[in-house]
């Protein structure tokens, strides 16, 4: 298991919500979705990440409803709402802003004081 | 999924629920994790350890994710409650605009109805319920109002007294303070061509203080300023005049030839004790010594001011007046009064509505904000029509949604949601309709009384809110009860058709209810405009419509006092005054709008004078019942001008001069009431004196109405102009209109008199009709109102009653369709629906007018000339509405007949 990352606050939400746009999911569903992308990396907590689920929940973004998973067990699904879908889309333009300008900066080539 | 509202699907959650619901979603989980690293080939016990490790401390979370479990609920509920009403007006906003005619008529049938209401509440509310404007104590402010017994006038009531009387109540403990005022008259201010005039009223200095006004800027005159015998030349303004002239405080205002400094302005809506609009005060002693000389201030015969007294704290009103009357009873001159009945003081309230004098204007406004109420009411009707209606078109759709599990509860908040949207739309249109109407209601009904004070009061607001409320309500019940009512089965099955049939009882009797009741306002309007026909076709004895009257005030110097002066006031030279008037004669005699000018003392309706005669060989004359004789100097054109008809021998020549044979002219009833059958022509008679020459009766003219239009026979006696004792009154100019429309002589006469001379005092003239339209007033509000809601509301009902009849031809499609298959005539179906009409006008109508007939009688005060269940109205008005009422079905009734029987079977 590689090191796990430090989160930048903020960002569960974002990526909370880009595992729903693959359609209704349960908790479950959500971490190990992506605990597969980020190969583990993502240094979150699953309790933190259902408040964060009941935070969405609570502003509109997603809605939860109990069904039935493949094998027979009762659990909460989450949905993206439409407001949803809408929050992800700006989020995710703000993210990718401001993290290709930090990545352009920090990427620059020192300079000496002569240069 | 099906979405919708959460709390429809999941009963309320309690505490203990959402925590096992939490915890079961966590274990849930915990669990999946776990099976998830098993499948993945771990053993159960590290997969547990794993998969708990990865959630985090299970007991910390537990109590975070509660909490913020309960707050999501929470917050989630109440945007539920927004979601489901602005889904709820969302959809009523929909149907609103699906059925966009009938939301049309709700809304505008709603609007005026209740547009109407506070129209008419705002006038009510000016002339009868409020005390006028700037009055801090209306509960203790009192207007003394006077019985007494003269020998000249008769036993009277009146507000009038005089300059002692009042200073005589001035001293009475009762009071805490007294004020008088006298009657506001249009005045002349200034000269020449700058001259106007402005309607003045002299007032005490006390008045402003027992009335607890303050002054808007400056400061009001004090009690030092208003003293006998002249007080001093000041000023207050009205704020509109200090709006009109920002410049006004500390200028002259130049009123009969004196300037008066403006040292105040009155505050904002301000007129005094009663509430027409008044342009300046100036003290009371300036307006008395001006009008009838320095004897005013010990004259006990003339009647001249009003007093205003405010209580002393914890004196009732019974003490005062009691101490009123007694102070009254003392001050009043043994020669003139007579004590029995006993003379007495009343103190009525300020409140117009509530004051002494009978206020008929007030009174029909009172049943004018009773009309209101009804043309609401019908209104309500027809809406509730109307929703019923829509409530059976959509039977259908309720029954599919109640049948879908959809609770009645939730489908009543709908129906609310609906009404509510129409109500708030009709609330706006009702403002609407109140801000346009407003000014034209006002203008005729509160004619020269300050309405704007009133017009903006919080009451109206608040009226339109609670009546939009209690509408709401009314307008609700009848769909929502129809809904509550569905019976699945039975509506399903019908497609929605049938089903309405057992319902419909409501409608029919709205509509008969909506009938009887514009019926009721019809009549109404009728027995009221018969009363104005009534009244202005009673004979005055001149032609007052094609009459003007031109008066101007000569400046004081000349020593002329106005007409209605007292004649004790004797002035000095007339030789002056007499020039003006006959060159002021040539000049509008040449008018091209002028048929004929001449000069009297006395003005019918406006001022007579009464000075007793005797007959030598027959005593003294009778005592009248309307006191007199009343005498008049008139000049030889004077009959001829008036349309007066000379009954017997001959009018007034240019021969009967100062130095000729003095000569009278008497009227019909004086004539009768002496001399009986005789012919009273060359008799002598002795005015003013047996002591003085004889003067011969050389005619008799027709009874000229003196001050009202209904009143006693009058008795009255004409002497030439020429022979007119000098300084006794100053005449004035009554001119003939050539043409029936006076406006047009009102403005030359005007322009002719103000351009005599560059320093000439401002000409007042105005038209006849100004002095009779005040006596009228209460039947041209009664005709122009009662018409005017009366036809708004048939309108609404006749709207209503053509909505019922079109629904019911709809509804009937189907039968009528088999009737059409089984050989009905169109000329069947159309009687078919005449007949289904008729019967509901037959009704409303015949409960119309057995209604108007019962409330009829409670007018019949009101009314002149006519029976309350005067025959001829009541039949017309039957016959009107039938007939209106049989044009509106025959719409529907033609649809009716063009009914296809194929297609109405096979829309089943």
């Amino acid at each position: 298991v590689a090191a796990q990352l430090p989160l930048v606050k903020g960002t569960v939400d974002m990526l909370v919500l880009k595992a729903l746009t693959w359609g209704p999911m349960h908790g479950f569903g959500i971490s190990l979705w992506l605990d597969e992308r980020s190969s583990g990396a993502l240094g979150l907590d699953d309790s933190a990440m259902y408040q964060v689920l009941h935070r969405l929940e609570e502003r509109g973004f997603v809605e939860a409803d109990w069904q039935v998973t493949d094998n027979n067990r009762r659990a909460r699904y989450y949905k993206l709402t439409r407001a949803g879908q809408a929050h992800l889309k700006a989020a995710t333009d703000t993210w990718l802003k401001y993290s290709a300008s930090v990545t352009a900066i920090v990427t620059l080539k020192g300079r000496t004081a002569f240069g | 999924m099906p979405r919708g509202p959460r709390w429809l699907r999941i009963p309320l959650r309690g505490a203990s629920r959402l925590e096992a619901e939490m915890l079961e979603e966590m274990e849930t989980h915990v669990a999946l994790w776990t099976d998830h690293l098993i499948a993945r080939g771990a053993s159960r016990e590290s997969a547990e350890r794993h998969a708990r490790a990865r959630f985090g401390d299970f007991n910390a979370a537990r109590s975070t994710l509660r909490e913020s479990a309960k707050r999501r609920e929470g917050r989630m509920r109440r945007r539920e409650w927004f979601g489901i009403i602005r889904q709820d007006l969302v959809f009523a906003a929909r149907q609103a605009r699906r059925d966009l005619g009938a939301t049309a008529v709700i809304v505008a049938t709603l609007g005026l109805g209740v547009g109407a209401n506070t129209v008419m509440f705002g006038v009510v509310d000016r002339l009868l319920l409020s005390p006028p404007s700037n009055v801090q104590h209306p509960d203790r402010v009192v207007r003394p109002w006077f019985v007494r017994t003269s020998r000249t006038f008769g036993v009277s009531g009146s507000y009038f007294t005089n300059y002692p009387a009042y200073r005589a109540l001035a001293g009475a403990r009762s009071f805490a303070q007294v004020a008088a005022y006298s009657r506001p008259t249009e005045r002349a201010v200034g000269r020449g061509s700058n001259a106007t005039s402005l309607i003045v009223s002299g007032a005490s200095a006390s008045f402003f203080s027992v009335l607890g006004a303050h002054p808007a800027i400056g400061r009001f005159y004090g009690t030092a300023e208003d003293s006998p015998p002249a007080g001093s030349p000041v000023a207050v303004v009205s704020y509109p005049y200090y709006e009109q002239h920002p410049d006004a405080l500390g200028r002259p205002l130049l009123l009969n030839g004196t300037p008066f400094t403006i040292v105040g302005v009155a505050p904002k809506g301000f007129t005094g004790a009663e509430i027409k609009p008044i342009d300046a005060w100036i003290p009371l002693t300036a307006v008395l010594q001006a009008d009838y000389g320095p004897a005013f201030a010990t004259d006990h015969d003339s009647y001249n001011i009003f007093d205003v007294a405010m209580l002393r704290d914890g004196v009732s009103h019974e003490q005062a007046a009691a101490e009123a009357s007694a102070l009254f009873e003392a001050s009043l001159d043994s020669l003139s009064t007579l004590r029995s009945p006993a003379p007495h003081v009343v103190l009525s309230s300020i409140i117009p509505g509530r004051g002494s004098d009978p206020h008929a204007t007030a009174t029909v406004a009172a049943w004018l904000l009773g009309v209101a109420v009804i043309v609401l009411l019908i209104a309500c009707a027809n809406v509730a029509t109307l929703l019923l209606i829509r409530a059976m078109r959509r039977s259908n759709e309720i029954a599919v949604r109640l049948s879908l599990g959809v609770s009645r509860r939730r489908l009543l908040a709908q129906l609310v949601a609906e009404s509510t949207f129409l109500v708030a739309l009709a609330t706006i249109a009702a403002f609407v309709v109140s801000r346009l109407t407003r000014g034209v209601i006002y203008s005729v009904l509160l004619r020269g009384s300050a309405s704007e004070a009133g017009a903006e009061s919080w009451r109206g607001a608040l009226l339109i809110v609670g009546i939009a409320g209690v509408t709401i309500i009314l307008t609700t019940l009848a769909p929502a009860l129809h809904a509550m009512s569905i019976d699945l089965a039975t509506s399903l099955k019908s497609g929605g058709r049938t089903a309405t049939l057992g319902h419909s009882r409501a409608r029919p009797l709205l509509a008969v209810f909506q009938v009887a009741l514009s019926i009721v306002l019809l009549v109404g309007a009728g027995l009221f405009v018969r009363s104005l026909q009534n009244m202005r076709a009673v004979p005055l004895g001149l032609d007052a419509e094609r009459l003007v009257l031109a008066r101007v005030q000569l400046p004081s110097g000349t020593g002329i006092v106005p007409p209605s002066a007292n004649p004790r006031a004797m002035g000095g030279a007339t030789a002056q005054a007499d020039a003006f008037w006959a060159e002021a004669k040539r000049r509008v005699s040449l008018l091209p709008s002028v048929a004929n000018v001449t000069l009297s003392i006395g003005i019918p309706f406006r001022s007579s004078m009464a000075i007793g005669f005797s007959v030598p060989g027959r005593g003294a004359l009778p005592r009248f019942k309307s006191g007199g004789p009343y005498v008049n100097g008139v000049d030889p054109s004077y009959f001829a001008a008036l349309g007066t008809k000379v009954l017997q021998g001959r009018a007034f020549t240019s021969a009967d001069r100062a130095d000729g044979l003095r000569v009278a002219i008497i009227n019909r009833s004086l004539a009768r009431a002496v001399w009986g059958q005789v012919s009273p022509i060359g008799a002598c008679v002795k005015i003013g004196g047996d002591s003085l020459p004889c003067a011969t009766i050389v005619g008799v003219v027709d009874d000229v109405h003196r001050n009202g239009i209904l009143e006693g026979e009058q008795f009255q006696y004409y002497v030439p102009l020429a022979q007119w004792p000098a300084g006794f009154g100053t005449p004035a100019m009554i001119v003939r209109s050539r043409a029936r429309d006076v406006g047009r002589t009102v403005d030359e006469v005007r322009h002719a008199l103000q351009t005599m001379s560059p320093d000439q005092p401002y000409p007042i003239v105005e038209s006849f009709a100004n002095f009779l339209d005040p006596q009228l007033a209460s039947w041209l509000l009664g005709a122009r109102m009662f018409s005017l809601f009366g036809a708004l509301a048939f309108v609404v009902a006749m709207i209503g009653f053509y909505g019922l009849i079109a629904h019911s031809v709809a509804q009937r499609r189907h039968e009528l369709g088999i009737r059409a298959a089984l050989g009905a005539g169109v000329d069947d179906l159309v009687a078919l629906v005449v007949a289904e009409g008729a019967r509901i006008i037959m009704a409303g109508v015949a409960l119309g007018l057995a209604v108007a007939a019962l409330i009829a009688t409670r007018i019949a005060p009101l009314l002149f000339g006519v029976e309350p269940r005067d025959l001829a109205i009541y039949g017309t008005i039957a016959l009107l509405a039938a007939a209106v009422s049989l044009a509106a079905t025959l719409v529907p009734a033609r649809r009716a007949a063009m009914v296809d029987p194929l297609q109405a079977l096979r829309a089943e």
